[in-house]
């Protein structure tokens, strides 16, 4: 095998062309749905949301987030695995609950709106993430240091 | 802006960029599965790479990163399913609603029902295009005869339960007003501002056996908040149009 081999990029063909037409007439149907519906879908409003949830993705989570992996390459490296696996479950469940904690949608005079003690269980979830990648981490060591013959 | 309706519309434009992407990405992804048994080293194809992409890593690899990526979404799936799902309700801990606790969106309270619905003077008023206006009162109604069903509330939040409801049947009270045998229908609720405190019931349900106006829930009459003294339960019909607090039923 040489290296660096070069696999020349090949010209795009009839399903690309289908999807992109297909995929196009459908986001301009959508497109003008929604400003044709302006009473109801506000497209300016819809517009903030939508580029601000993009922003905020980028500006803020991505950045936190790469600074939390940088931050995880000062773990040892026997246990940097078991901290990236714990830290990539945690996360996402740490933001999905964050609005139940804040009790965000909470409907008043409801009992039956948000029911649960979210901190307590939020809590439980992710120790048991922790405890769960902890044993199957070691159990992948076990198998590397002494695999089967 | 309009949960409902900007929802549908963003539907079409996230379709549409599913669609141009796939067909973007699959003759990609078929190339690339083809030459599977042939492709070179990732260093070798792009030397840029070098060789820290690929062997033994301090971390995860790129294996074990994806692999974990879906143990993470099958750990939000498992706090959660379980308000569709009827045999993971114990494990959903982090979801909105506990379906098990039988939840309503909306309480008679916050509607501001609740003083016309336990009023003495509730009444029922079948009206319309019929040859018999009919008035009920729930005593009245209760003394009908009474039709059971097993059938879902299923929230477009994403959680939904089934229960036992028992009630008069639609079709019967249409047929005791003289109603037509094509007769569609508009249910309203006591709830004065609402967006769907009208419902429109279509021939098909309007005379489907199971489409009742109920009294009771699992046996016992309806609460304040599941709808008392009346609501309309049938199938195929989300739970935003299984009207609760019942007084008229229009026949259009």
């Amino acid at each position: 095998m040489t290296s660096g081999t070069h696999h020349p990029v090949p010209a795009r063909g009839r399903t690309f062309w289908i999807g992109a037409a297909a995929g196009w007439a459908l986001i301009l149907y959508g497109l003008r749905g929604a400003l044709h519906h302006s009473l109801d879908t506000r497209p300016s409003q819809l517009a903030r949301f939508w580029i601000g949830g993009a922003l905020a993705h980028d500006l803020l989570l991505a950045p936190v987030v790469l600074g939390i992996g940088l931050l995880a390459r000062l773990v040892p490296r026997r246990r940097r695995a078991i901290v990236q696996r714990a830290l990539i479950i945690c996360g996402p469940l740490a933001l999905f609950a964050y609005p139940q904690i804040r009790g965000y949608g909470h409907a008043l005079r409801n009992p039956t709106s948000l029911p649960h003690n979210y901190i307590a269980n939020f809590f439980l979830v992710a120790g048991a993430v922790i405890i769960a990648v902890a044993v199957t981490s070691r159990a992948k060591v076990n198998d590397r240091e002494h695999p089967a013959d | 802006f309009s949960f409902t309706a900007s929802h549908f519309w963003t539907a079409w434009i996230t379709i549409g960029a599913i669609v141009a992407h796939v067909g973007a990405k699959a003759p990609i992804t078929g190339r690339a599965l083809r030459r599977l048994k042939n492709r070179p080293r990732l260093s070798e194809a792009d030397p840029a790479l070098g060789t820290s992409a690929e062997g033994p890593h301090d971390g995860l690899d790129r294996r074990s990163f994806l692999a974990t990526v879906g143990a993470a979404s099958g750990v939000l799936t498992l706090v959660t399913v379980g308000q569709t799902l009827p045999g993971f309700r114990r494990l959903a801990l982090l979801a909105p609603r506990d379906p098990a606790a039988r939840p309503v969106n909306r309480s008679a309270r916050n509607a501001g029902v609740v003083e016309a619905a336990t009023s003495p003077d509730y009444r029922l008023r079948v009206e319309g295009r019929v040859a018999t206006p009919l008035t009920f009162t729930l005593a009245e109604l209760r003394a009908l005869p009474g039709q059971s069903a097993e059938l879902p509330i299923a929230c477009v939040e994403g959680w939904s339960y089934s229960a036992r409801w028992t009630g008069v049947r639609l079709r019967d009270l249409l047929t005791m007003a003289g109603a037509g045998p094509d007769a569609e229908v508009n249910v309203e609720s006591l709830e004065a501002h609402s967006p769907y405190r009208v419902a429109f019931v279509n021939h098909g349900q309007a005379h489907d056996r199971d489409t009742l106006l109920a009294t009771h829930l699992d046996g016992e009459p309806l609460s304040e908040d599941h709808g008392f003294p009346l609501r309309l339960i049938g199938p195929d019909r989300p739970g935003v149009n299984q009207t609760k607090w019942v007084t008229k039923v229009v026949v259009l």
